[in-house]
């Protein structure tokens, strides 16, 4: 198992450096001149060298690359052009909301997809089973931003029972810094104004983001252990007189969920994708809000810093699945 | 008892239900406490790039430097004119080469450091010195002398005066504290405040919102009625934007997007103010190759577009037909000014004239923007019509830009906005028309190049008189009519949206909100 977490880890270095080379070289041959964008449109010659100068886009393509490269071994991801801080500390500033709304949604996957998955492939054809397709239809084809809207003008608007937008009341001052994530930070600080709510704020842009893969989970859960329950093994242990229950939630749900637990980290992807979207709507202080901006202003630092951080947190997320797969099934060796 | 497994997922289900139950609703109790009375909350398309009044060059981050530092002179009211800042009184000698400020006594910076001619001088020197964004308008400052802590005198490399109006905005030359700087750095400035406004920086939370609070040693003193803080919130969505000030989570926005300011319009609590702006959407025309280089061919293009169409559909009522490169928002504007209307028989008879009788193939750039491309869209319709299929491309600003900057991939046509820097008609006609400013020098994107209209535009840089300033303009603009470097779409109005407890807002085009003036109820 150790040699495979470094094998995986080696990998995790080739495909961050394929990528930083892709990235680097497809974002600076996009034409348009970022220190003019940072200068602004009456920029003297004198002030655009300057602008060149101070991060390096004077420099030939290929020296400007070594020159990132090196800065990365050590830690040092540049400077932003826009906001003038170091990348790193923009990204540490921005990813715990990003981190915030993605883990939250993926909770909401996992805790009601899986059971409605489950009650939908044990009452196949009955009520339940035709909500969860008309959930499932609804939530592959709502597009994102409809969805937000909606939810905004129900809950927040009409019934006046979460915030608008934000992470946070404009009244309030953020918790203590701990690790950025304020429903965490203040659950640990004990700042109730600021747990209940950021609370409150986190419930739709979470909602919006979980759905789609919400509905992916839901069919996939289904269809699996639909599957799983015509096998030879259930049959038998339903002739043992084992309860229903334990046939469905021990022996059929295990053997169903590998499937599964890979769609999660695909769906870690879409739901990373999903929430530069729903950040926009939800004024939702993110890495998506940042890159969005980075991405206007021709932001190469701040480009080639989001593009690193979200490869590292998928390649992680899919070697912690496929160690995950072990687990769930003894017949996945990675001696 | 020992848990099971679904007993731990059921309880985490249920704590997370009954947590977020208990969210709901909560939001109602913060947002009606006392704090929400005690603050303006102000909505910013977009977030902060920096506070530093030297580098800062956008309208969200001018909103942070507008409410943190002072400038030698403002706007009066909603108009053009010049008003007293930190001078009490001005005056200019050898046709605006040397500038004299009487400067107000008694004004400390948020510091406690005094306000003196020492700080003014190191305020300019220092934007020049970092020479960034906004460092090009105090380019022509060649001295600064101090004789006395009240009297400053500028002398400039040469006559030029436009000079006191760019004085009247906050980028670049509102007034840094000199000690705050020795103590903290520059660097410290793009975070962080010190100036002599009434709102210092008290926390900026990237992407979310910037809070400001009272700056104690504010020279116009302090009562009850002041909001003891100001908030500038973020929120890029005008959807969203629309729903924050409906549940009144926010207090207003000085530029709302015109596209959705129809849904906020008699709705109970909000009032839509729309204001004259100080800006032009135009189509340039490529004056140096192609067809377009032809005046002629100009004039015809100038007769194909549905300039009413444009302002009544595309930007719903709330636009003008601009009547020549400058709004009438802005002194110098000339209203005696021909206008260019559609008229598709007189276009084909002016194309037939310049050799083209059955139209060309042309491209029209555009940025993306929806109204932009709706406009276009509507022009490609009409220019059907006289035979000339035209081709849009819609790209990024950035390689909007690369491209018209240079003349080989320069398009026949492309659309854009300007908006004014400061209060000069300069500002308009000087980087667009000056022939010297073409390519990446200037805004000259129309490669246009007259020597009548060169120079106009240089004498009336150096001209003292204001009414022969005036007349100086408007001869230019009579020759930009008629030889037609562009199509002046429209002048488009400004949208602002504040609760109807709201007081004492006074728009100005080129000021960003003064919520030192303000109050709510």
């Amino acid at each position: 198992m150790l040699s495979f977490i470094v094998r995986r880890l080696g990998q995790l270095v080739l495909v961050l450096f394929g990528m930083l080379l892709l990235t680097f070289y497809v974002s600076h041959m996009v034409p348009g001149d970022p220190a003019r964008l940072a200068a602004g449109l009456h920029a003297t010659q004198s002030q655009l060298n300057e602008v060149r100068r101070q991060f390096g886009l004077n420099l030939p393509l290929s020296v400007q690359f070594v020159r990132y490269a090196e800065n990365l071994l050590h830690g040092n991801l540049g400077l932003s052009i826009l906001t003038r801080n170091p990348v790193s500390q923009d990204l540490g500033a921005y990813f715990p909301a990003t981190l915030e709304i993605t883990l939250t949604a993926l909770v909401i996957v996992l805790i009601v997809g899986i059971p409605l998955g489950v009650v939908s492939a044990v009452r196949r054809d009955g009520l339940p089973d035709h909500f969860s397709r008309v959930f499932a239809l609804l939530g592959v084809s709502m597009p994102p931003f409809w969805l937000a809207v909606l939810l905004q003008e129900i809950f927040a608007q009409k019934l006046g029972w979460l915030p608008v937008a934000g992470m946070l009341s404009s009244y309030l001052a953020p918790p203590a810094h701990i690790t950025g994530i304020y429903v965490l930070d203040s659950l640990l600080t004990g700042n109730w104004p600021d747990f209940t709510s950021s609370l409150a704020s986190l419930v739709l842009p979470s909602l919006t983001l979980a759905f789609g893969s919400l509905a992916i989970m839901t069919r996939m859960v289904r269809a699996k252990l639909l599957d799983v329950l015509h096998q030879d093994f259930v049959r038998t242990a339903r002739a043992k007189g084992v309860p229903e229950r334990r046939v469905i939630y021990i022996h059929a749900l295990k053997n169903a969920l590998p499937p599964a637990v890979t769609v999660i980290g695909l769906q870690v992807g879409s739901l990373l994708q999903g929430a530069v979207l729903v950040e926009a709507i939800f004024a939702w202080p993110g890495v998506g809000t940042y890159a969005l901006q980075a991405s206007e202003g021709l932001d190469f630092p701040a480009i080639l810093g989001f593009t690193l951080l979200i490869s590292v947190v998928y390649v992680l997320i899919n070697t912690i699945v496929d160690i995950l797969y072990a687990f769930l099934d003894p017949r996945v060796s990675y001696s | 008892m020992k848990l099971r497994p679904r007993h731990v997922a059921l309880t985490v289900a249920l704590a997370l239900g009954a947590s977020m139950l208990a969210a709901c609703g909560s939001t109602a109790s913060t947002t009606s406490s006392n704090p929400a009375d005690q603050s303006l909350v102000l909505l910013q398309n977009y977030d902060v790039t920096s506070m530093d009044p030297a580098i800062a060059y956008d309208q969200a981050s001018n909103q942070v430097v507008g409410l943190a530092y002072e400038t030698l002179l403002t706007l009066k009211g909603s108009s053009t004119e010049l008003a007293p800042g930190l001078a009490t009184s001005w005056s200019s000698s050898q046709g605006g080469k040397v500038w004299t400020f009487t400067l107000r006594k008694g004004v400390r910076f948020a510091d406690g450091s005094a306000f003196n001619s020492q700080a003014v001088k190191f305020a300019f020197e220092r934007t020049i010195k970092l020479n960034q964004g906004p460092a090009w308008m105090l380019d022509v400052i060649q001295s600064i002398a101090t004789p006395s802590p009240t009297k400053l005198v500028i002398t400039l490399k040469y006559a030029y005066q436009p000079f006191i109006y760019s004085l009247a905005q906050p980028a670049g030359t509102a007034i840094v504290s000199p000690a705050g700087v020795k103590k903290h750095g520059n660097a410290w400035f793009h975070n962080h405040t010190d100036g002599t406004g009434p709102y210092q920086e008290s926390q900026w939370v990237h992407g979310q919102q910037v809070v400001m609070t009272r700056n104690p040693h504010y020279w116009q003193g302090w009562s009850s009625s002041h909001f003891q803080k100001v908030i500038l919130k973020i929120a890029t969505e005008p959807s969203t934007q629309q729903m924050l000030l409906q549940t009144g989570a926010a207090d207003m926005n000085i530029a709302f997007p015109l596209s959705n300011i129809s849904q906020l319009q008699g709705q109970k609590g909000i009032k839509v103010l729309t204001e004259p702006g100080l800006n032009i959407l135009y189509i340039g025309l490529n004056n140096k190759t192609g067809p377009t280089a032809n005046q002629l061919v100009r004039q015809a293009l100038s007769y194909t577009l549905d300039y009413q169409g444009a302002v009544k559909q595309i930007y719903d009522g709330y636009a003008q037909q601009a009547k020549g490169p400058i709004p009438p928002a802005l002194w110098g504007y000339d209203k005696t000014l021909p206008q260019y209307h559609l008229d598709i028989a007189k276009a084909k008879s002016l194309l037939a004239q310049a050799g083209y009788p059955h139209g060309f193939p042309m491209t029209i750039t555009v940025e993306e923007n929806p109204l932009y491309e709706q406009v276009v869209e509507s022009w490609q319709s009409t220019l059907k019509q006289v035979g000339i299929n035209a081709t849009i491309n819609t790209m990024p600003w950035a390689t909007e830009y690369k491209k018209l900057t240079t003349l080989s991939t320069a398009p026949s046509a492309f659309i854009t906005g300007w908006y004014a820097d400061f209060a000069d008609p300069d500002d308009f006609l000087y980087p667009q028309y000056a022939s010297s400013q073409q390519g990446t020098v200037g805004f000259n994107l129309e490669w246009y190049g007259n020597k009548t209209v060169d120079q106009l535009l240089n004498e009336a840089r150096v001209t003292a008189d204001h009414q022969k300033r005036v007349q100086l303009y408007q001869q230019v603009q009579k020759l930009l009519v008629q030889q037609a470097p562009a199509i002046w779409v429209l002048d488009q109005q400004t949208a602002v949206v504040e609760r109807s407890n709201v007081h004492g807002y006074v728009y100005n085009a080129l000021w960003p909100v003064n919520a030192y003036a303000m109050s709510k109820n």
